[in-house]
């Protein structure tokens, strides 16, 4: 099956009907590129300028939630893969890259998370994605292409269950 | 804060946040996502984007700061819901904002506050937001 990088991300093409054959198919479960920790949290932060004590003070973050938390915002960030590796890493992407579809562009559209327990340096996370739907193709101003809906369950490395996503991302060709 | 003396309507107050090119490609950096239309502008043309853009990890972090800059450092994001109308681009002004609401009690006692946000620049909403946060404080 041909896939496609020029986008700097791996996606999977073919048809509307490859991707759909895929709906229901919860993916393999992923493990995070790395375990959450701090230096990671403090330069995210730095971003928007977050002083949440949370992220940058042990003593509060110790008291109050048992550890320095990650921002929620990098939730999908720990699970990105390292962009290059000595024994040559695989590139792993969602489940929205991965389902066959005429799309080689992707963007992002909606994303709607809740967290149940605080997530923790020292947490190794671990992802597992379901594809839920796949729309009609839609055309919009900057292509046409398809709407595809996935749902994501975290895990912390003790099984629990720290968040759950329903992301909708737009797989598109820009006009010739 | 505990839940205790908000009110509905309540503004959040508001973050304003200089989106220079530095701070695109930091945030990409930051956040490890390489997706080219977040560091190259030529493709982000070819998306039909002025210039390179910021990713989802962005807005939601910006939104993220702003429900705890008000909320308090207790207070604990429950739920963050986004949805995104226009690219932020490198040379915007992004400003965050947003009002209480919703507020409830959840089943083990936690005050609940629900919020609306919205991130905007010079062209009008990027990114529309629905937030929850768990308040501090004994059941």
């Amino acid at each position: 099956m041909e896939s496609d990088s020029s986008s700097g991300l791996s996606l999977r093409l073919g048809t509307l009907e490859e991707g759909r054959a895929l709906i229901g198919v919860v993916g393999p479960t992923r493990p995070a590129a790395m375990a959450v920790n701090a230096p990671f949290i403090r330069y995210f932060c730095g971003v928007v300028e977050d002083a949440n004590p949370g992220y940058w003070s042990d003593d509060f973050a110790n008291a109050q939630w048992g550890g320095v938390i990650s921002p929620p915002a990098m939730l999908h960030s720990w699970a990105i893969p390292l962009p290059w590796e000595p024994a040559g890493g695989q590139p792993v992407t969602s489940i929205s890259m991965q389902a066959p579809l005429p799309g080689d562009k992707p963007i992002n559209v909606s994303s709607d998370a809740e967290f149940f327990e605080p997530i923790r340096v020292g947490d190794l996370l671990n992802y597992t994605e379901t594809l839920l739907s796949i729309s009609e193709e839609k055309v919009t101003r900057i292509g046409a292409g398809h709407f595809v809906e996935t749902a994501l369950e975290v895990r912390r490395q003790d099984g629990a269950l720290v968040a759950r996503v329903t992301n909708v991302l737009f797989r598109y060709r820009s006009p010739a | 804060m505990t839940g205790e003396g908000i009110s509905l309507g309540d503004s959040l107050g508001e973050i304003v946040i200089a989106v220079t090119y530095a701070r695109v490609i930091r945030n990409v950096a930051a956040g490890r996502d390489f997706m080219r239309g977040h560091h190259e502008p030529a493709f982000a043309r070819e998306q039909g984007i002025a210039t390179i853009y910021v990713n989802t990890f962005f807005h939601q972090a910006l939104i993220d700061r702003l429900m705890t800059d008000w909320g308090g450092r207790r207070a604990f994001i429950a739920r963050r819901k986004i949805m995104m109308r226009l690219p932020i681009c490198a040379g915007d002004t992004a400003t965050a904002s947003g009002r209480v609401v919703g507020l409830r009690t959840h089943a083990d006692g936690h005050r609940l506050v629900d919020l609306e946000m919205a991130i905007r620049n010079a062209a009008g909403v990027c990114c529309e937001a629905l937030g929850t946060l768990a308040m501090p404080g004994e059941p």
